[in-house]
């Protein structure tokens, strides 16, 4: 790791995560209300209009748009920060990390435990945290390169497209559930038929509310839901499949080894964090939909403060870094996700 | 009905129930309802002394009439996080038929979490309150009852007398203990004292009356009613006890911590699953590992909420910025927070 402060880096960063806990409060109560709010509205919105194609095909246009925008709330800027733990100081019987279970197909005590922990905790440490490259894709030299990784750009757009299910696999380590492949190590915190049972249990419940029983409520419009329900599952899986890339797998991300991280102080954690994320620029709205996730630097130094509370530590934590010598990665959209693709296809070949 | 409107909440919008789902759209329309709660309406607040108020609410119209002596809930939402204190309901189901009202005589504490706020509660803003619980209850065919209130124990005797008829057969003797000037709606008291010709009182303090056991007419108590602190609660236990005579009570504890959090000392830790004794020198993680407790866990600082549980009572100091928990429940994460009370916990 390079020579950093590391103890005043922490001792900033601290400092700017408590300025900003002071402040939450009713606001952010209000705000995540209010978004799951809209996001009802634009869930339901778009189930009505699904069924008005058959009369006007634009209102099924804009009702899969609206379901697709629902279900990204949902996904994002809700079920995300919610079972991230963020409002769990609102002590509200349903905004809280034990309570909500989002609208996807991947169980979210499951996503949970991996992704909270993992993740989280061992942010891009190859071997500890399996987020980097989901065992799917090699994204650096610190994989072996092997022939299958020649088509990974295939794999990741399949990737992208099965979202929900790639996660839902992916954070029940579904090569050892089902495949019995061997980690050394390994420390079952629940058992392999639980996180089967868990697995099966919540990816049929997706398919049969979107593909059979919203289909069937609408009778003889069952083909014009169940299509735009597929399509506003598709773009939702596209949508954060991209945000999530863009956040972890840009051109300037570091990955670290289990030797480098052994020990490691506070500091070091948050500089680790720092290194291993990217942000995204853009407008409030566009921030909304990622759920906040285009301040993944942000999210990863601080995972448990309300997101909305993102932009405004941002200058502050951009400023500790320049005053580090720490490297911000953030950009444009565009520039961000054309460096993902970059490093899919640069790490296709030897 | 209910089931199959859960299994479809359950199954197809991941909620508990229907109602929880739609809560934050019903809230636009109808502020503070929850489910699960009812709700009501502050229609007035009256400073009644330096540490006391008087809050009058009027319940939704489905709220259960209450039966006097019992008391509730109250949850209020104070910068985003709902909070709940119990209170004894300080008006009879009489006024509330009359009225719709009821009244809660609240004591403040100017460093608690809860009641330093419900003086800024706006007129006609909206809480929530439970149905009433409790019974604690008046029994109308004993001939002489002898009440012992303590502090703002006097709620629950207030809503009783409110209720009891002029034409009572029951000769009722309230010992009220509280500091000196301190002693809570007297004047309440006094009119009690000109409806209901069976019914006297004295205001006593401990410093100057002593115990009152010296008080309580042994012959002329049938039963003795106790709504006071936990040592009051005790003694009359006590006295009861040895002179056979029935014994009805509520009390109440204040939960804080009590001592320096950097003095060692170890707390009684209630759980689902049986209970242990642990220091409050190290975090629950720590203290339940080596307990052996079974315990799911993650990074150990705070970050992955694997560990995390729902406290049910009890205050808890947070290691990473030495803040202290409210003592009602709440989610807590047993990797960095320490015992500072005894504490009631489900894993």
């Amino acid at each position: 790791m390079k020579q950093v402060n590391f103890d005043q880096l922490a001792l900033q960063l601290d400092e700017v995560k408590q300025q900003v806990q002071t402040k939450v409060g009713q606001e952010d109560a209000n705000y995540i209300r209010k978004v799951i709010v809209w996001q009802r509205v634009y869930e339901w919105s778009g189930r009505i209009l699904l069924m008005l194609g058959f009369w006007q095909p634009l209102l099924w246009v804009v009702g899969v748009l609206s379901l697709a925008i629902g279900k990204i709330l949902d996904n994002m800027e809700i079920g995300h920060n919610v079972m991230h733990g963020q409002y769990d100081w609102m002590n509200d019987k349903f905004i809280n990390s034990r309570a909500y279970e989002w609208d996807i197909a991947c169980d979210g005590s499951s996503w949970n435990r991996v992704h909270n922990y993992e993740h989280h905790t061992y942010t891009n440490i190859i071997g500890k945290d399996r987020d980097f490259g989901y065992g799917l894709l090699r994204l650096s030299n610190d994989f072996r390169w092997r022939v299958k990784n020649l088509w990974q750009f295939i794999t990741y757009v399949l990737l992208s497209v099965l979202f929900q299910w790639g996660v839902s696999y992916h954070e029940m380590a579904a090569e050892r559930v089902f495949f019995g492949k061997k980690k050394d190590n390994r420390d079952n915190k629940v058992s392999h038929a639980e996180l089967k049972k868990r697995f099966f249990s919540k990816g049929a419940k997706q398919l049969v509310k979107d593909y059979i029983i919203f289909p069937l409520l609408a009778g003889p419009l069952f083909l014009w839901v169940f299509c735009g329900n597929l399509i506003a599952n598709l773009l939702r899986n596209l949508w954060t499949s991209t945000i999530i890339f863009c956040g972890h797998f840009t051109e300037h991300v570091h990955t670290f080894t289990e030797e480098e991280c052994k020990n490691e102080s506070k500091g070091q954690w948050y500089y680790r964090q720092a290194l291993g994320s990217s942000n995204l620029k853009g407008r409030t709205w566009f921030h909304i939909l990622t759920g906040h996730l285009s301040f993944q630097i942000e999210h990863h130094l601080f995972p448990d403060l309300p997101a909305k509370r993102y932009p405004e530590i941002a200058p502050k934590v951009q400023q500790i870094f320049q005053q580090h010598g720490i490297h911000y990665n953030t950009g444009g959209f565009w520039r961000q996700y054309g460096s993902v693709l970059k490093r899919i296809i640069r790490y296709s070949f030897p | 009905m209910q089931n199959i409107s859960r299994f479809i909440s359950k199954n197809l919008f991941h909620h508990k129930d229907l109602t929880g789902y739609f809560e934050p759209v019903l809230q636009v329309f109808k502020p503070s309802w929850r489910s699960g709660y009812f709700r009501a309406q502050v229609k007035s607040i009256r400073v009644l002394c330096e540490n006391a108020l008087k809050i009058t609410l009027k319940p939704e119209r489905k709220w259960p009439i209450h039966t006097a002596g019992q008391h509730i809930s109250l949850t209020t939402e104070q910068q985003g996080r709902l909070i709940s204190r119990v209170f004894t309901i300080a008006s009879g189901a009489k006024k509330l038929k009359e009225t719709g009202l009821i009244d809660l005589v609240i004591r403040t504490h100017d460093k608690g979490n809860f009641t330093p706020y419900l003086g800024e509660l706006a007129m006609n803003s909206w809480v929530n309150i439970s149905e009433p619980m409790g019974e604690f209850i008046f029994d109308e065919q004993s001939n002489h009852t002898t009440l012992l209130a303590g502090g703002s124990g006097i709620t629950p005797f207030i809503a009783m007398l409110d209720d009891l008829q002029a034409n009572t057969q029951n000769h009722i003797h309230l010992l009220y203990y509280a500091k000196p000037n301190g002693h809570l709606m007297v004047e309440v008291l006094e009119k009690f004292m000109t409806a209901l010709p069976n019914f006297s009182f004295e205001l006593l303090h401990r410093s100057g009356h002593g115990s009152f056991t010296k008080y309580v007419s042994v012959e002329h108590t049938e039963e003795l009613l106790v709504c006071g602190p936990e040592e009051m609660f005790v003694e009359a236990g006590k006295f009861c006890k040895s002179r056979q005579i029935p014994i009805r009570a509520e009390h109440f504890q204040a939960i804080r911590p009590t001592q320096s959090v950097n003095e060692a000392a170890r707390f009684k830790v209630k759980l689902n699953h049986g209970d242990l004794e642990v220091s409050n020198q190290d975090s629950l993680l720590s203290e339940f590992q080596s307990h052996n407790k079974p315990v799911t866990y993650g990074c150990g600082m705070g970050i992955c909420h694997q560990c995390q549980c729902l406290k049910k009572k009890g205050i808890v100091r947070d290691i990473r910025d030495g803040s202290l928990s409210d003592n009602s429940e709440e989610l807590i994460q047993l990797c960095v927070t320490q015992a500072v009370t005894d504490l009631e916990l489900e894993l």
